[in-house]
């Protein structure tokens, strides 16, 4: 069987939907994503340097997290590495990567239902990014994965995948691939699939800054403005389009300390989601045994 | 002119002593220092204490401020009574309680009670107080101004007060190299407009958020960020309607020769650079 490889980024998150207006004028007016094109019922929106980072897609495509992967070998004992643990493995066809902007890719099915696609020489651009409001988006920079199983899950992005856990808070593991604390996190839930995604902004100013543009739009302040006890992010978040949780966060802990350092537990219980006490109704963030 | 060093104690008069304690040490997060007959005393850093609550009437407000020595205070209370300020010294009982040497009393121009005084005492013990809410100590005052031009002249003139920035006509006010100690806020009373506590940190001002909207106390304003001060901030509501107010990262002022008092605007995006709106009647036109 061969070794995990590396990875060098989580690339983009693609969510399904069943109409693009509606997200799209979300992720712009809203996020302050920057608008990338919209092609055969996708939509693309740029939060950094690469290409697009968010893909709505009304194709009768699932939601899909993508990590790149270093070379064309690294995808090949990606797929090998995959079928010997059992697990389907799809090679993406010349539309599929031209629909994704990417070189090659393949992919396959977390336990959770959500796709995880492996992507090779994932397109950036030239161009920096600007969105249309400021947000002080900086980078893309996190998935929140809901599970009913999250043993499975954590089993398939740990064991399977090779992702390295960062901590847990109760049964929540945060999963790291590069030098961030956590890139992949899952929580214990009544649901499968994607539960919310992060942007990392510059500063404390531009998250509370959001804090107050949700409140004055109107907006759900579903958790938050916070900090991790785990990560160490001061986060805000609010919810969108398809009930899906939106974060401006700032501060995740990263670099080369995480590494071998023993992932520490927290407690199943709210104050290990937030170590300022916000309140929130959102039950992945209360630590309760699902 | 006469030097303040620091501002060094306030002194609320009250009618709930009990209530005003017990909002001082469950709320505010301050260390009972000292209870004597009628009176409070606060602790919140180094010094032997920094706030006093005692029986009294609300109105009953004053701020001292710390000056070198005897020779300072005879020349400060000769300076004012040039002024036409009445000037009271301090008698050795006022003196005993407020835990100082020496000090004079004598009201700003729109009367404001103020108290220079002569070696305040330290202690040797750390604040400690009973709820961890991350205060490093008393920092500034906010007074009433029933006149800015007039009472700015009388802090920067008579006193050694420099302005910082200015808010609409409230000028911020520094004594040492901290952004602000005395801020004027126009109105049509005297009075204490809101006592500043700095906290060590980001953690300890939204922490305190949910903390304090738990004990449903009235939060005013916040959590922001000064674009003056560049300091973050909560305010919220006291006894006897005094708004307190925890910050932390206020900037200092080191370079005093370069330094120029920048103008905001009176009106929210002056005051908070976060964007949370002031529900205080001293911060809205």
């Amino acid at each position: 069987m061969p070794a995990a490889v590396p990875f060098r980024d989580l690339r983009y998150v693609r969510i399904a939907t069943d109409d693009l207006a509606e997200p799209s004028g979300f992720a712009a007016e809203t996020l302050g994503l920057q608008p990338s094109g919209a092609t055969d019922g996708r939509a693309f929106f740029r939060s950094d340097a690469r290409a697009y980072s968010v893909c709505f897609s009304t194709a009768d495509e699932t939601d899909a997290v993508a990590l790149t992967v270093a070379t064309d070998d690294d995808l090949a004992s990606m797929s090998e590495r995959l079928t010997s643990f059992g697990i389907a493995v799809k090679a993406l066809d010349d539309a599929d990567c031209a629909a994704r902007s990417i070189k090659k890719g393949i992919a396959c099915r977390a336990p959770n239902g959500i796709a995880v696609e492996f992507v090779w020489r994932p397109l950036a651009s030239g161009w920096r990014y600007h969105g249309p409001r400021d947000a002080g988006i900086v980078e893309f920079s996190s998935v929140a994965l809901a599970t009913t199983d999250v043993a499975a899950d954590e089993d398939f992005w740990t064991r399977i995948v090779g992702l390295s856990v960062s901590d847990w808070a109760g049964d929540a593991v945060f999963l790291r691939l590069d030098d961030a604390h956590h890139r992949i996190a899952l929580y214990p839930s009544q649901q499968n699939g994607l539960l919310g995604i992060d942007f990392a902004v510059e500063g404390i100013n531009n998250v509370m800054q959001n804090f107050y543009f949700f409140q004055g739009q109107q907006l759900p302040v579903v958790h938050g403005p916070g900090r991790q006890p785990t990560s160490g992010k001061a986060f805000v978040t609010t919810r969108g389009p398809r009930d899906l949780l939106y974060t401006f966060s700032t501060g995740m802990d990263r670099g080369p300390d995480l590494d071998g350092r023993v992932p520490r537990q927290f407690p199943a219980e709210a104050g290990s989601h937030c170590a300022w006490g916000s309140p929130t109704t959102q039950p992945e963030f209360l630590g309760n045994t699902l | 002119m006469i030097d303040l060093k620091d501002v060094v104690y306030c002194r609320l008069g009250t009618r709930d002593l009990d209530g005003a304690e017990w909002f001082a040490v469950n709320i505010l997060g301050l260390e009972v220092a000292e209870r004597q007959r009628g009176a409070v005393h606060f602790k919140s850093d180094d010094r032997y204490h920094t706030l006093c609550y005692f029986e009294g009437d609300p109105d009953d407000q004053v701020t001292a401020f710390e000056v070198a020595g005897a020779s300072e205070l005879q020349a400060a209370a000769a300076t004012l009574e040039d002024l036409g300020h009445r000037v009271h010294a301090g008698t050795p009982e006022e003196c005993t309680s407020r835990h100082v040497r020496d000090f004079i009393r004598f009201s700003d121009p729109t009367g404001n009670a103020i108290e220079l005084v002569v070696r305040p005492e330290h202690s040797g013990r750390r604040y400690h107080g009973t709820r961890d809410a991350g205060i490093t100590g008393f920092s500034h005052v906010g007074l009433y101004t029933t006149d800015p031009a007039r009472d700015e002249k009388f802090w920067t003139t008579v006193c050694n007060a420099r302005v910082s920035d200015r808010i609409g006509e409230a000028p911020l006010m520094r004594l040492g190299a901290i952004h602000h100690s005395i801020a004027l806020f126009p109105s049509n009373r005297s009075g204490i407009q809101h006592i500043n506590h700095q906290v060590a940190a980001t953690d300890d001002i939204q922490r305190s958020l949910n903390m304090l909207r738990e004990q449903q106390v009235n939060i005013t304003f916040g959590p922001g960020r000064h674009p003056t001060s560049s300091a973050q901030f909560l305010y919220f509501s006291g006894p006897d309607g005094l708004t307190y107010e925890y910050s932390t990262g206020v900037c200092e002022i080191h370079d005093e020769p370069l330094w120029r008092d920048r103008q905001f605007p009176f009106e929210p995006t002056g005051f908070c650079q976060w964007g949370s709106k002031p529900n205080i009647p001293a911060f809205q036109d």
